[in-house]
């Protein structure tokens, strides 16, 4: 399964700037009950399609971490009459521009992602599909977030800024000051998409 | 079947890790009982998370699960049901080398929370043993960053957000020599 036309990065439009900001990740907790006779093909496809399925993702880059998970039975034992899907996610944005542009850039891994599941209406249009996630999402009652002011953007960019930065640093004490200077403006010029 | 359920096995747990970074899940009963506790508990847990203490986790949450949702349209008939309310735990982490088991810390920060859960040892390895039977495995693991810890995460981004500063205070900057010591004498807290 391959990429589905994506080129660029995709970011959710942002909000109106008179709206309170939000923080810098949202958590979202859905549950859907699986079809049972189509299960094994949601679990294969979901173990089989880890590499295409992160360059999607990856294209978005607005997502920090996110999971699928198939529960047949509870871990204490205890058996599902449906198999339950579990979709947790860690993005930036709000729901509304998370959901629309998930639909509109990936329309073919969300068929995927939960195609098996009950009252999936298919990612477009949007409104039925928001709807959908919506019915099924649970309330947190505690997120935790170790940097809570950072984007996924902004996490990216520093990383890939960060050993150039120290390797320049390291650099720069033997330098004269015109030579720092080149070097300086050179380095920015290098890295201006990071900053 | 026999194919499948080899594969199966070979496959299990793979979701859990992508590079460095891993996906923890934890549905564990709620005691007869507990939930409103619990959900006090919780709530206290927004003004001092004991899972600040935990230094490779990027995210986690705790979520009741009362039931699981029916409210929509071609809903199963017959549809999956809980016989009492679930605590979900997940969390996304990065350990450095040397980092301990994540698992026995959780059990000890988080004690005040598991403790509500029907089944979870009043004290020693036992709690690492119940959170261990009750984990899931993750299917599909995304991580936007995984080779990268938390501390790696805010070191980076702090370091980023310091240059950035330094280069727009000093954009009319024209003098070489003043440039180069203000971006040593900076820097060198950076670094």
């Amino acid at each position: 399964m391959g990429l589905c036309g994506v080129s660029a990065l995709k970011q959710p439009v942002p909000d109106d700037p008179g709206d309170v900001p939000l923080p810098r990740a949202i958590p979202m907790t859905v549950f859907s009950q699986l079809r049972p006779w189509r299960t094994w093909l949601q679990e294969w496809f979901l173990r089989f399609s880890r590499l295409s399925a992160s360059a999607g993702i990856r294209e978005l880059s607005f997502i920090h971490f996110v999971r699928f998970a198939i529960v047949r039975r509870l871990p204490d034992g205890r058996r599902l009459r449906h198999p339950i899907l579990l979709f947790e996610s860690n993005y930036n944005g709000s729901f509304e521009n998370y959901i629309d542009t998930f639909s509109e850039s990936v329309p073919k891994h969300m068929k995927l992602f939960w195609g098996t599941s009950y009252g999936f209406p298919g990612p477009l249009p949007c409104t039925p599909f928001k709807r959908y996630i919506d019915a099924n999402e649970f309330k947190i009652d505690h997120y935790y977030r170790a940097y809570p002011d950072a984007s996924v953007t902004m996490i990216v960019s520093a990383l890939a800024l960060d050993e150039p930065h120290e390797r320049f640093y390291r650099h720069a004490e033997q330098l004269t000051p015109d030579e720092f200077r080149r070097a300086y403006d050179a380095f920015l010029t290098d890295h201006q998409g990071q900053l | 079947m026999k194919l499948l359920d080899t594969l199966r096995q070979l496959t299990r747990g793979a979701g859990n890790q992508r590079w460095g970074a891993h996906s923890l899940l934890i549905l564990a009963p709620i005691g007869d009982g507990a939930r409103e506790d619990l959900l006090g508990e919780l709530a206290r847990c927004e003004h001092d998370s004991p899972l600040a203490g935990l230094a490779e986790v990027h995210f986690a949450r705790w979520v009741v699960i009362d039931q699981l949702k029916t409210g929509f349209a071609d809903a199963p008939k017959r549809p999956s049901r809980l016989d009492r309310p679930y605590l979900l735990f997940s969390a996304d982490y990065t350990p450095a080398p040397g980092d301990g088991t994540l698992l026995e810390r959780l059990a000890e920060v988080g004690a005040a929370v598991w403790n509500h859960c029907d089944g979870f040892p009043p004290d020693g390895p036992a709690r690492v043993d119940y959170l261990a039977a009750h984990r899931c495995d993750t299917t599909l693991y995304y991580a936007g960053y995984p080779d990268a810890t938390p501390a790696r995460v805010k070191t980076a981004v702090a370091r980023r957000d310091a240059l950035t500063r330094f280069v727009l205070d000093h954009r009319d900057e024209r003098d070489a020599a003043t440039l180069q010591r203000a971006y040593l004498k900076e820097a060198a807290r950076w670094f």
